[in-house]
């Protein structure tokens, strides 16, 4: 309903421009659809579906659909974005941080027609792309958490995490595996931790499982039904619920793990009104499960006849009637908001913003901007298995991932991804991205990392607003002066600028290793006045002093603060 | 009445006395002959507009009608309090009040506010921006209007300050992690502190010269500003508003450290984090800021035992409204500082089975005081048991209109923004409540 | 020790009930309510309001020698009524906030009655001070007050020992005090975090403590019991919670 409103504000203006714009919108689709002069860039994007497995269904069918949506709103869409612009996108967006000088050369030096397609599928497959992924699903999934709580997912969750994009395991068998949460051998244990983290409050369960595996947020439908969203009911809140209150954490010597009862969990939740019902075990969407319930003041006897045994003798016994089972086998099993929910997080992720937006409320207020192309992808995803790298990769070969950020003129509906959408970095990407600027190697658990994260807690926010702390955390956080500080040592970036005789050529190497392109001329005279100047008061200015100034300068500027 | 043009920091005094004496180049050579780029804005426009200032005491969660400015005592539901007599014949309000009772007259109280959203985020939304969202446009919240239209952009000292402690509360959090300053644009966003969550990293590195600091962000600046300007982003435009903001802060240290407030003063104004932040909103207005938010959380959700958790809740606002009222008028600031106290909407006038009270926004209740407002005046009426309003309903648009016009900043008028459809400050050519304007 | 509880009787008043005794014949039932006194007929099932507190009444006590019923009210009263005729005997302002919770020793001697109003206090909202004693111990039979004793507010509720010797107050902190009822000097006392909740979602300040208790038949012990962990106090979301002190060995 939102959204119809926003167009028909949006609409006259997009009329008053339509048939100027017309002829070269029809020029533009047909680039879009494979004909017409190419660039080089053009060259490479058109060498998709050289490696790819699975994933030209996806492409084409983004590429179809969006070019659709461009003429249908009379958009011309910007540019294809040059080789500079690309590589560092591709690395922020895979590799969780800009590329080093050597591999950004390595890239703008490839002559391979279909180079594009080369290195998103090198990157997809290197460790670089498992840590990022994981760091960016650990956020989505579980939420930001205290130091001591990261410490304890970084022994169980963490590796179950990066095991999942390594080898590239099926979205709905991660799915499965963290919610039956009964691991089969050592590569699974982790996955439990999504329920045991939650520590028996199966309410915080359920508020995480709608957003996390269907792309909606219940939490509203706790003490009423959705005032809004008005499709999502109280008894989905209960009844979620009600999947995960027999659930508890047990310590075994095999490490964490849930155990369940075969009994319990009935009870009746009241709404505002006063009237109540049954949670019985349904959910959105979904069916309600069959189960057997006790009289009202009955009592249910527990006993060993309830149960299977583990095969592994060290793990909890198994209800007969296992509800957590029944919601990964009738519920969760081909859910029709499972592959949806997953495909938008992902598009999300790489376009800056939802086809749903934001991306985790996939209800009736958020309609999607193109829900055949949501649907299109959904059922691609699932044809490929689930395959969650073939998913990225399609994405990432399409059109509209390929554009340049420079909105242009008359666009203005960032739902059409007419430009690339412009999105900060997260904490562990901005971290990492420091780091390879100052030292051409990152790692994850540098000590800045934490920091920002505490700073700049944000993933995929719906709407992005710098805060004035996060100025004055870049401007005068000691640990932000201290790598600049670490920098001026050895082969740090500032000891490298201070050494170098040529000034002209030691400011060119700061643009390229900050920021992955050349200085302009005004950028170049600007920053050399600066530095020139500074100099020249030697030896009451120390030259290094200096180049961490304008090091400092140019690493704190919105250019480097955001990926483009 | 002695208006302090600064927050007291010394490198501020420094910067006006060159001011006076003429002269930028000084203290500050090496950023002001820098080719032009680097000079810091003229302090002539830190001269200060006589315009009028606003705090809003936000009564986030939704605090109850009942047990404040409209008692229903006797009905089956009225809760347990009872209700007293004010300085305004014929007018009682909540026992929980006494002080605030011998204030009426200088109050203007609205029985009748009567809105749509029951919910909070939607609540929230209305109530601080005046208006109900049509996105993909986020407008203003009322603070960011007034520090648009009232604040000097570039006095060191923030416009608009938002005091909170709490790092969580649920909806509020997250309207909190919005788009405060909508298409204002990031500038008219808020300063934020508050508690133990006071402003970190406002202190200078030790390693790093005063001199360094402040040439190495007007290098920043130059290079941040040309990618936002080339890529017209909307981002970068905050991002670098963000940072245009930290040497003022910086400078303003003293003004949100608040043990430097008079132990009477803060005594006076009660022990709890709410009062404490808004004796330091008086402390910021009095020194340059144009309009503090003062919220706590949002303590007023009293779903599950209403009064148990308003015998402490209301009793604190009561003695909060008063000591603002009293003491800004004591300084001569009241005829030009409007105080506001309200929630997002009020309480259902029936309790539910916790003895709670549930959300409600057909007839609620809210109060206002000085910056041109009439006191002593109670706009509408509700019926024996606060179901209906029955006189003199007033939405969320007359409310703004009304705050605007006492303000004196035009609310019919329409944003003149590039890429905005038509919108004006207030929506629906609706008129101020005139029984509530002086001038 | 087992005992089987069998519900004989179901009945609603209109407002909510707050407090209740039965009377001698344990056919008669007094209730607190939030819009006044009710005698209840519990064969009849006939209720009539008899009188009323100038706030909810909260409790209600009977004294079966004097053949009295007393009750509390959110007004800080104590009213004594005729349990023959319902006719008012006494009444007497013990407090200026609410009593929340009133009690009556076995010996039927000692009226205790508990106040206090939760007023920030520091900066993070722990209670401020008492302004007044917390806890009054009255003669049940002229309402002499024989001792005032201090703790800090909320005090939520008060019982007896079995043997009329004590008195336990317990307060929205889980902090709980006992008294010797023949000397008025605190012989004990305990505090438990888990009854009180700061509210670290929405609210910076305490909901919860502890809402009723009883001595074991032994005296030795005390069982209290009020609202869990809340998370989030406004939701009031916590679960029920019993705990067992030994009130003797840990002093407050």
């Amino acid at each position: 309903m939102k959204n119809s409103i926003c167009l028909i504000a949006v609409l006259p203006r997009l009329f008053a421009i339509a048939s100027v714009k017309c002829m070269v919108v029809c020029l533009l689709v047909a680039i879009a659809s494979g004909h017409g002069r190419l660039t080089a860039q053009e060259a490479s994007l058109q060498g998709i579906g050289s490696q790819g497995i699975g994933s030209q269904g996806i492409t084409s069918q983004i590429d179809r659909r969006i070019a659709l949506g461009y003429s249908k709103a009379s958009i011309v869409p910007a540019e294809i974005c040059t080789d500079e612009q690309f590589v560092r996108r591709l690395y922020l967006d895979i590799a969780g941080r800009i590329p080093t000088l050597a591999e950004r050369a390595s890239f703008i030096e490839d002559r391979s027609a279909t180079k594009r397609l080369d290195w998103i599928d090198r990157l997809l497959v290197g460790e670089d792309y498992v840590q990022n992924f994981a760091d960016t699903f650990d956020t989505l999934l579980m939420g930001r958490a205290s130091r001591g709580k990261m410490g304890e997912r970084q022994n169980h969750w963490r590796p179950y995490l990066e095991d999942v994009f390594r080898s590239n395991r099926p979205w709905d068998q991660v799915a499965r595996e963290i919610l039956l949460a009964r691991p089969e051998g050592a590569r699974q244990a982790g996955a439990v931790w999504f329920l045991y983290e939650r520590n028996d409050n199966a309410q915080a369960i359920a508020e995480a499982v709608a957003p996390a595996f269907f792309g909606i947020r219940i939490d509203c439908a706790q003490c009423h039904d959705h005032m809004i969203a008005t499709e999502i009911h109280q008894q989905h809140y209960w009844g979620l619920v009600a999947f995960f209150n027999r659930s508890k954490n047990a310590k075994t010597n095999a490490g964490p793990r849930l155990s369940e009862s075969a009994i319990g969990g009935f009870s009746e939740f009241a709404n505002i009104y006063g009237s109540s019902y049954p949670n019985l075990l349904t959910f959105y969407e979904s069916k309600t499960i069959d189960e057997t319930r006790p009289e009202k003041d009955a009592k249910q006897e527990d006993s060993q006849e309830l149960y299977l045994p583990a095969t592994n003798p060290e793990d909890p016994r198994i209800p007969k009637f296992s509800r957590r089972e029944k919601f990964v086998e009738e519920i969760l099993n081909g859910h029709p908001r499972f592959a949806k929910a997953f495909v938008n997080r992902i598009w999300a992720m790489l376009m800056g913003r939802g086809i749903v937006h934001p991306y985790d409320q996939m209800d009736s207020v958020h309609a999607p901007s193109d829900s055949e192309l949501l649907d299109g992808l959904a059922e691609e995803f699932i044809d490929s298995g689930y395959d969650i790298r073939g998913l990225v990769r399609g994405i990432l070969a399409a059109r509209p991932y390929q554009l340049g950020s420079l909105r242009p003129a008359g666009a203005e509906d960032p739902s059409r991804f007419a430009w690339s959408i412009e999105r900060p970095l997260t904490a562990e990407q901005l971290g990492r991205s420091l780091q390879i600027a100052l030292f051409q190697s990152a790692s994850k658990d540098h000590a800045c990392i934490a920091d920002l994260r505490d700073r700049m807690p944000e993933v995929l926010p719906e709407t992005f607003v710098t805060d004035v702390g996060d100025a004055l955390f870049l401007t005068n956080n000691p640990k932000i002066q201290q790598m600049i500080l670490e920098a001026s040592k050895q082969d740090g970036l500032v000891a490298k600028l201070a050494l170098r005789e040529d000034t002209r050529a030691a400011v060119d190497e700061m643009f390229h290793a900050i920021l992955g392109r050349s200085a302009e001329q005004t950028e170049l005279d600007t920053v050399l006045e600066f530095v020139q100047a500074r100099l020249a008061k030697r030896p009451a200015i120390e030259p290094i002093s200096v180049w961490q100034s304008a090091v400092w300068a140019v690493l704190t500027s919105a250019e480097f603060r955001f990926n483009h | 009445m002695v208006r302090r043009q600064d927050c007291g920091s010394p490198e501020h005094q420094a910067h006006r006395r060159l001011f006076l004496q003429g002269s930028m180049a000084a203290g500050v050579a090496s950023v002001a002959s820098f080719n032009g780029l680097f000079s810091i804005p003229t302090l002539a426009q830190e001269t200060k507009k006589q315009g009028k200032k606003c705090i809003l005491l936000w009564l986030c969660g939704a605090p109850s009608q009942f047990e404040t400015w409209d008692p229903k005592p006797g009905t089956i539901t009225g809760g347990p309090f009872g209700s007293i007599a004010t300085s305004l014949p014929g007018i009682r309000i909540s026992s929980l009040m006494p002080r605030c009772a011998t204030i009426m007259d200088k109050l203007a109280v609205i029985r009748s506010m009567s809105t749509e959203p029951s919910e909070h985020f939607q609540g929230i939304d209305v109530l601080t921006r005046g208006e109900a969202p049509r996105p993909p446009f986020t407008r203003p919240i009322l603070g960011s209007v007034v520090a648009e239209q009232l604040g000097q952009l570039d006095s060191p000292v923030p416009q608009f300050v938002l005091l909170d402690p709490c790092p969580e509360g649920n909806e509020f959090k997250s309207f909190k992690a919005g788009n405060w300053a909508g298409w204002l644009g990031a500038e008219y966003g808020p300063v934020r502190s508050g508690g133990e969550y006071a402003i970190p990293d406002l202190l200078r590195p030790e390693s790093l010269a005063q001199v360094d600091h402040e040439d190495r962000e007007a290098l920043r600046n130059f290079l941040s500003r040309k990618y936002q300007n080339e890529q017209r982003s909307q981002a970068a435009a905050g991002y670098n508003a963000a940072f245009d903001r930290v040497r003022g802060l910086m400078s303003c240290a003293p003004l949100f450290d608040l043990d430097t407030l008079p132990a009477a003063d803060r005594e006076r104004y009660g022990p709890g984090a709410f009062a404490q932040h808004a004796l330091q909103a008086r402390h910021l207005i009095e020194n340059g800021s144009t309009f503090v938010m003062v919220a706590n959380g949002m303590p007023w959700d009293n779903h599950v035992f209403q009064h148990e958790m308003h015998q402490m809740l209301v009793p604190e606002m009561d003695n909060v409204l008063f000591q603002l009222v009293t003491d800004l008028e004591q300084r001569g600031m009241l005829e030009d500082t409007l105080v506001i106290a309200m929630g997002e909407f009020g309480r259902t006038p029936w309790l539910n089975e916790a003895r709670g009270r549930d959300h409600y926004s057909k007839a609620w209740s809210m109060a206002m005081a000085g910056g041109g407002i009439r006191g002593g005046v109670v706009v509408g009426n509700t019926d024996p048991m606060g179901f209906e309003v029955t006189e003199n309903a007033i939405d969320n648009r007359r409310l703004f209109a009304t705050i605007f016009k006492t303000l004196g900043i035009d609310g019919n008028e329409q944003y003149d923004l590039p890429d905005l459809p038509t919108f004006h400050r207030v929506e629906g050519n609706v008129q101020p409540i005139e029984e509530l304007l002086i001038g | 020790m087992q005992k089987t509880i069998t519900r004989i009787h179901d009945f609603k008043l209109p407002t909510a009930i707050l407090g209740a005794c039965l009377l001698e014949d344990h056919n008669q039932m007094v209730a607190a309510c939030m819009d006044g006194i009710y005698r209840v007929d519990l064969s009849t099932k006939s209720h009539q309001r008899i009188a009323e507190h100038d706030s909810y009444a909260s409790s209600a006590v009977f004294l079966p020698e004097a053949r009295m019923f007393v009750t509390g009210g959110y007004d800080g009263k104590l009213k004594w009524f005729s349990a023959q005729d319902n006719a008012l005997v006494r009444e007497q302002q013990v407090h200026s906030f609410w009593s929340w919770d009133l009690a009556l020793s076995a010996d039927g001697r000692w009226l205790a009655s508990v106040t206090g109003q939760y007023l920030a206090g520091d900066y993070k909202y722990a209670p401020a001070k008492e302004t007044e004693p917390s806890v009054k111990i009255l003669d049940a039979s002229d309402g002499r007050v024989a001792y005032s004793l201090p703790h800090t507010p909320s005090v939520q509720s008060v019982v007896f020992s079995h043997d009329s010797q004590w008195v336990a107050a317990g307060n929205l902190m889980g902090q709980v005090r006992v008294w010797d009822v023949a000397t008025g000097a605190q012989v004990g006392g305990f505090e438990s975090k888990d009854f009180t909740s700061w509210g670290i979602i929405k609210s910076h300040c305490y909901l919860g403590g502890i809402f009723a208790m009883e001595f074991t038949p032994d005296n030795q012990e005390l069982i209290v019991c009020g609202m869990g962990d809340m998370r989030d106090p406004m939701a009031g979301n916590g679960k029920q919670l019993w705990q067992r002190w030994n009130w003797k060995e840990s002093k407050l």
